[in-house]
């Protein structure tokens, strides 16, 4: 038994494997976190409760902990429609997904390219990616929402999705340049010697062995622009092309005015469930990704 | 006092069918060198890390002295360890590596000082004490890893195969050092390889596993010779020993021509017709006229000797072989040979049990 | 990185380390592979970088140069002010109390969050169900922040939960208004706490799992107590990590920007006591229910907001800078 086999094995708690006092900080510890998670736990149902609540139940001082007698699913079909989240829902849908793909897709041949060329200028270019994860948008917001308006791209999905774009490169690129590096070399100086082109071996040899790292960049890519409203706040003021976070924030202000609470939490798990739906499927992935340039 | 007893342990891994260590007995002498060898899985590892306090112990004692540690914290046994990977913080100088433990005790600095340069001149590496291990070469390492066990002055040394990631040449001159210091300091010390040369020229005793079982514990001299069982015959000595089925008859036990006499002794010993016969390659000889015909299919010079390897026709159909040949007198590939028993002293392995039976 | 670092070690001293690291290959190689791949660099690396330079590179160049302009955005015409902005931003007490409040929530909450998220790494070391649990304090890190404010504010409401359970136990004098103005800043740095520790747990989980046992081991034999392995295996053998997660919250506090419009209503802005740097520009130029269009003055709020950012990595990678160690 090799020691990695052996490590596995014998992955017991200390307290038995030696008389070791792990003691009270890891009491103390221990429940702490499982209050910690207890609570937000709760959180994500009471919210989801909430959403099928008559709206004066919400906040009431006898009924705000009770549950609904009859679920109001009224509530989501009034978010849906009268409140448009279902249409902010198909925005961002369409938004988030061709951003997603396209900046995979652009950033996948960049990262190769600098990970594995040999050219003098893939170490700058490579820093000067990594840089861009450091641009706050406020650096950049003002002047792409003068240049919108100039040639209409200020209240259009098409212009947030190119903005989008641009601002997750450096991101991806950085995440796939890591994984492009741990890929073995001898791959494609064996399909070299095969006499297959660069470009013939990028896409037949490397990018199926690069999936996993795709899908990863895929998945973060999509988890985090599905929550973006940032730039929508700036870019966006038609409602009609208002994405989910700010269709949400817009249902919530005019919440404060109409009381219709069970529309809003009916928003928020709108919002929320498809990515509990992408953690629960593709978690893993997600956890990796985001530990892979840390850990590297 | 710093003897070893090891009684009854066992240890049984949650989910496992057999046991990883089952029921070790070891006596080990103050100021001892054992060695504990066996293929991967054999258990001494385990055996080891239980006696470091590494490993929970499920059934037995362990005494060091006439202290029982069997549920004593690995701190508080006063053993060191020296690990395989040789555990060197990356983050600190050599000399803060050896001081480690000391410091971790809260040993003022001075007398830590001291303890770490006289063990660094004992290593030979005194040179090295303001550099990370990183900057070090595999055997330098090594000597660090010697010094921070070294420094504590413990009863008891643990060596888990702290040569396997040396080069062949560097292994055999750290086994030497290795044991040059540890005659020198007088401590007992266990040692874990799975290098059955190692075992037999470094432990003053070799105490052989298999399968979580101690096979035998004896001088090298006695293992080599007599062999307790089939599996130590087998596993000592390179090249492996030739072991050969046979079954008894008349003349003793034959695998067609092929015999050998069997005492009477012997034969009230078997348990069944079936034996396995133990025959060094030394055993053997190259002859014109041997009973047994074989044919050469690689000769391994060593230089000082050269080793046939060959396939016989016995009774049972095709038996690998190998003898051994004077440097400068040995057939040639594809030769057809002949080859005799020349050592009266055969080894006679009872065919069920596999233990050894004697004349 | 690291295949020229060993290169360069194995020349120096002639011999080869002993330890199992894989020395990375250069790419390429050299040959006619390389100058072939060489020639393909840039049309892989184009579209990508076209993006980025055009809308992230260029307009941050842009910023620096409306920062310098009085300024209405489109159809206005640009009115060179020199660094007018900059005084003005800096004599004004709000822009001042926003400042202060970014680097409040810079450092007391990423204080709070590393010793926090530090110290759950180690506790959920032996822990059951710690991949559970970590998911589970995770997940907050991917919820919309419009979400959080929401599901937060029905905690937090006068009339909300939180109160009612401390009625409930008795608690009455802790109950208090925490979406005031006068607590909401109290409420924003224990929500940023709350919701990004998971994510850096994550992250410091991940680099202290890489800790090979065997240095916990060796640590229990000279005796170590818990501290003591966390002081001289946990803490140095993870450090690089703590230096990436360090920098990346580091880049992440300053762009801390819906969770703190949400926690307000949307018309107005929100209350004083919780703008930050980000708040400010928003509300500066495109926000509000009438947008002030203060081009110049928000695109110097970018640029102050750009500089903060990269003095702030910089310190951090310097005070946590320490010789790269690889085990």
């Amino acid at each position: 038994m090799n020691i990695a086999q052996r490590d596995k094995i014998t992955r017991r708690p200390a307290s038995q494997e030696a008389p070791l006092s792990r003691g009270a900080f890891q009491v103390v510890g221990t429940v702490t976190i499982w209050i910690w998670v207890g609570f937000n736990a709760l959180l994500l149902i009471w919210v989801a409760v909430a959403s099928l609540k008559d709206s004066t139940a919400i906040f009431s001082q006898s009924k705000a902990f009770s549950l609904p007698s009859a679920p109001q699913w009224a509530n989501y079909a009034n978010a849906w429609v009268d409140s448009s989240i279902g249409r902010a829902f198909f925005n961002t849908l369409g938004v988030v997904v061709i951003a997603s793909v396209v900046v995979v897709a652009i950033s996948a041949p960049a990262a190769y390219a600098l990970s594995r060329f040999s050219t003098r200028a893939a170490s700058p270019m490579t820093s000067l990616f990594a840089i861009g994860m450091g641009i706050p948008l406020q650096a950049t917001v003002i002047p792409i929402f003068v240049g919108f308006q100039g040639v209409g791209l200020v209240n259009s999905l098409t212009g947030l999705t190119l903005v989008y774009i641009a601002a997750q490169t450096p991101f991806t690129v950085f995440l796939l340049t890591g994984f492009f590096r741990s890929l073995p070399f001898e791959l494609e100086e064996a399909a070299a010697i095969d006499g297959a082109s660069v470009l013939r071996s990028f896409r037949e040899i490397m990018l199926p062995l690069a999936k996993p790292g795709l899908i990863t960049a895929l998945t973060l890519n999509i988890v985090f622009l599905w929550n973006e409203t940032a730039l929508v706040l700036y870019l966006v003021q038609d409602d009609t092309k208002f994405t989910l976070g700010r269709s949400l924030l817009n249902l919530a202000t005019v919440a404060t005015y109409t009381s219709n609470w069970g529309a809003m939490f009916a928003g928020c798990v709108i919002v929320v469930a498809p990515v509990l739906l992408t953690y629960i499927l593709l978690g893993r992935r997600i956890t990796e990704g985001m530990t892979l340039g840390a850990a590297k | 006092m710093s003897t070893i007893t090891i009684s009854g342990v066992t240890r049984r891994y949650p989910g496992a069918k057999t046991a990883a260590v089952d029921n070790l007995d070891l006596d080990i002498a103050d100021g001892e060198f054992l060695v504990l060898v066996g293929p991967s899985g054999c258990g001494k590892t385990t055996s080891l890390r239980m006696l470091a306090g590494l490993e929970g112990i499920d059934d037995g004692t362990i005494h060091i002295g006439d202290r029982d540690v069997t549920r004593l914290a690995p701190s508080k046994r006063d053993v060191a360890m020296v690990f395989q990977n040789y555990v060197l913080y990356p983050h600190l100088t050599v000399a803060e590596n050896i001081g480690f433990h000391l410091m971790i005790r809260k040993t003022p600095k001075a007398e830590i000082q001291r303890l770490v340069k006289d063990a660094a001149a004992l290593l030979d590496i005194t040179e090295h004490l303001d550099r990370r291990p990183a900057k070090l070469s595999g055997g330098q390492r090594q000597r660090v890893a010697m010094g921070r066990a070294i420094v504590r002055q413990p009863q008891v040394f643990l060596m888990d195969e702290p040569l396997s990631n040396l080069d062949a040449k560097l292994r055999a001159q750290t086994r030497v050092q290795i044991s040059t210091l540890q005659r020198r300091l007088g401590v007992t010390a266990v040692y874990v390889t799975h290098d059955q040369v190692e075992a037999m020229t470094m432990g003053d005793r070799v105490a052989v596993m298999d399968g979580g079982v101690l096979q035998q514990c004896d001088t090298p001299r006695a293992l080599y010779e007599r062999p307790a069982n089939v599996f130590v015959a087998g596993f000592i000595g390179s090249p492996q020993m030739n072991l050969i089925g046979a079954k008894v008859d008349g003349n003793g036990a034959s695998n067609g021509t092929l015999t050998v006499p069997l005492s009477a002794a012997q034969r009230s010993n078997l348990s069944s017709g079936e034996v396995t016969l133990g025959l060094r390659p030394g055993s053997l000889t190259v002859t014109d006229h041997g009973p047994v015909r074989a044919e050469v299919e690689v000769v391994e010079e060593t230089g000082a000797d050269a080793y046939v390897y060959c396939t016989a026709d016995l009774g049972d159909g095709p038996t690998h072989l190998v003898v051994r040949c004077p440097s400068r007198a040995f057939p040639a590939k594809g030769e057809r040979i002949g080859l005799a028993v020349t050592d009266p002293d055969i080894h006679v392995f009872d065919g069920v049990t596999g233990r050894r039976v004697e004349h | 990185m690291s295949a020229v670092a060993a290169g360069t070690r194995t020349a120096e001293k002639g011999v080869t380390p002993a330890s199992t690291v894989a020395t990375r290959p250069r790419p390429g190689g050299g040959g006619s592979l390389s100058a072939k791949r060489n020639r393909l660099f840039w049309p892989f690396v184009l579209p990508a970088l076209a993006f980025y330079a055009v809308l992230m590179l260029a307009p941050t160049v842009a910023t620096a140069w409306i920062s310098l302009q009085r300024w209405r955005a489109q159809g206005d015409p640009m009115e060179f002010v020199g660094l007018q902005n900059y005084l003005t931003l800096y004599n004004s007490d709000v822009f001042r109390t926003a400042f202060w409040h970014t680097l409040e929530i810079l450092v007391v909450c990423g204080v709070a969050i590393f010793v926090i998220a530090f110290a759950m790494t180690m506790a959920l070391r032996e822990m059951k169900g710690r991949r559970a649990a970590r998911s589970m304090l995770f997940f907050p890190y991917l919820i919309s922040p419009v979400v959080i404010a929401i599901g937060l504010g029905l905690v937090l409401d006068p009339t909300g939960a939180l109160n009612h359970a401390l009625q409930g136990i008795g608690l009455t004098s802790l109950v208090k208004p925490w979406l005031s103005p006068d607590h909401i800043f109290m409420t924003l740095v224990v929500t940023i706490i709350w919701v990004s520790t998971g994510f850096y747990v994550l992250l410091l989980m991940a680099g202290v799992e890489r800790i090979p046992r065997y240095y916990y081991e060796d640590s229990d034999l000279a005796g170590a107590s818990a501290w003591q392995k966390f002081r001289h295996v946990t803490l140095p053998l993870t450090w690089d990590v703590v230096t990436v997660a360090a920098v990346l919250w580091v880049i992440n506090a300053f762009k801390i920007f819906e969770l703190i419009v949400a926690f307000s209503t949307l018309g107005d802005a929100p209350p004083l006591q919780s703008r930050t740097l980000a708040v400010e520009q928003y509300y500066m130029t495109v926000g509000g229910r009438i947008p002030a269009y203060a081009m110049g003055r928000g695109a110097a709020v970018g640029v102050l907001t750009l500089l903060l950012v990269a003095v702030s990595v910089v310190l951090m990678r310097r005070l946590m800078r320490r010789e790269r160690v690889e085990f």
